[in-house]
């Protein structure tokens, strides 16, 4: 679907200028459920909306909310509408025509949590870009911590490190696979740690104990992980990949330990 | 103060996501009614916690909801 399917609708209103406002001069237009489809892989910036810049089909740039993925509206003209003023507004914005050409999101940095942080712009008319909004999605995912980051899959082959101050970690099954919400690292990563010592300060690790026991996971393909960058917690930096297993791994996929030095 | 769990909670907390890697942070329901929040537990079995308490104490055990 190109920009011609994305269909911006007005709120009650006449042209202005080549864009279409309401007698109140609200702005409200529907997102296409292609582009919908897009904007759920992004984090929200609070609860069940995100925020940016919308080029629209006029050529004008507008800034504004987007709800639940599915409706643009101007920036500052949501606070004096009414649920019914709303309801209105998204049955109008069905029937008439205005295009969004391309969204620029503003991220909101969970570590701050004040003011904003400009990320890319993407255009939304032309469906080859869908591998750069998946690779923008990743990075953007990677700048958080696991729990935020949306579910994607290991491919074959991919291999995790799990380090722990237990031999008989617990997290681990008797058919040797991990339980569901199990935390864990790329082997990649984990080749920055050389000391039980150094895991508990890469993966800020609550549990002082040095965590030198290292095991080693190697899941199927399309095991459900979600992955991000481990945040400073307890006195530790962080600053490491971990990963969730969401519904952890199958049997015969752990291996280990390995014993590493405690410092 | 670290407290080690009976097995029959570390058989439960094993069903139970992590909140980082190794640690799991519970309320700790206490038969008098009483209830220990946020405590952090490590491979299901050493509690650490502020107050001390009995095993036998113990009614239940939740994964800590912020």
């Amino acid at each position: 679907m190109g920009v011609r399917s994305v269909r911006g609708n007005h709120y009650d209103g006449h042209a202005v200028d080549g864009q279409t406002f309401g007698e109140k001069g609200r702005l409200v237009i529907t997102i296409t459920s292609w582009l919908r489809s897009q904007l759920i892989e992004f984090p929200e910036y609070g609860m069940g909306y995100q925020y940016g810049s919308a080029l629209l089909s006029t050529g004008n740039w507008e800034k504004g909310y987007i709800l639940n993925s599915s409706t643009f509206i101007k920036e500052g003209e949501l606070k004096g509408m009414s649920a019914r003023d709303m309801a209105l507004a998204e049955r109008d914005a069905q029937t008439t025509r205005l295009s969004i050409v391309r969204i620029e999101l503003i991220s909101r940095p969970p570590e701050t949590l004040r003011g904003v942080r400009r990320i890319r712009r993407f255009p939304v008319t032309n469906s080859q870009k869908q591998a750069s909004l998946r690779a923008f999605s990743e990075e953007l995912a990677k700048s958080l911590g696991a729990k935020d980051a949306p579910v994607t899959t290991t491919e074959y082959g991919d291999l995790f490190k799990r380090f722990s101050a237990y031999v008989n970690d617990f997290r681990i099954t008797q058919k040797k696979g991990l339980t569901a919400g199990t935390f864990a690292t790329t082997a990649e990563d984990a080749e920055n740690v050389r000391t039980g010592r150094e895991a508990v300060a890469r993966y800020a690790l609550e549990n002082k104990a040095s965590a030198n026991k290292r095991f080693t996971i190697s899941p199927a393909g399309e095991t459900k992980v979600r992955e991000g960058v481990v945040q400073p917690a307890y006195g530790e930096p962080g600053g490491g990949i971990e990963v969730i297993f969401v519904d952890g791994t199958g049997d015969n996929t752990v291996s280990g330990p390995e014993i590493l030095p405690e410092e | 103060m670290k407290i080690h769990l009976a097995k029959k909670w570390r058989s439960k907390l094993a069903a139970l996501p992590e909140s980082s890697m190794g640690a799991q942070h519970v309320d700790i329901f206490l038969k008098d009614g009483q209830v220990i929040r946020n405590a952090a537990v490590f491979n299901g079995e050493d509690c650490e916690t502020d107050r001390e308490f009995a095993q036998t104490d113990i009614q239940d055990i939740r994964l800590h909801e912020d």
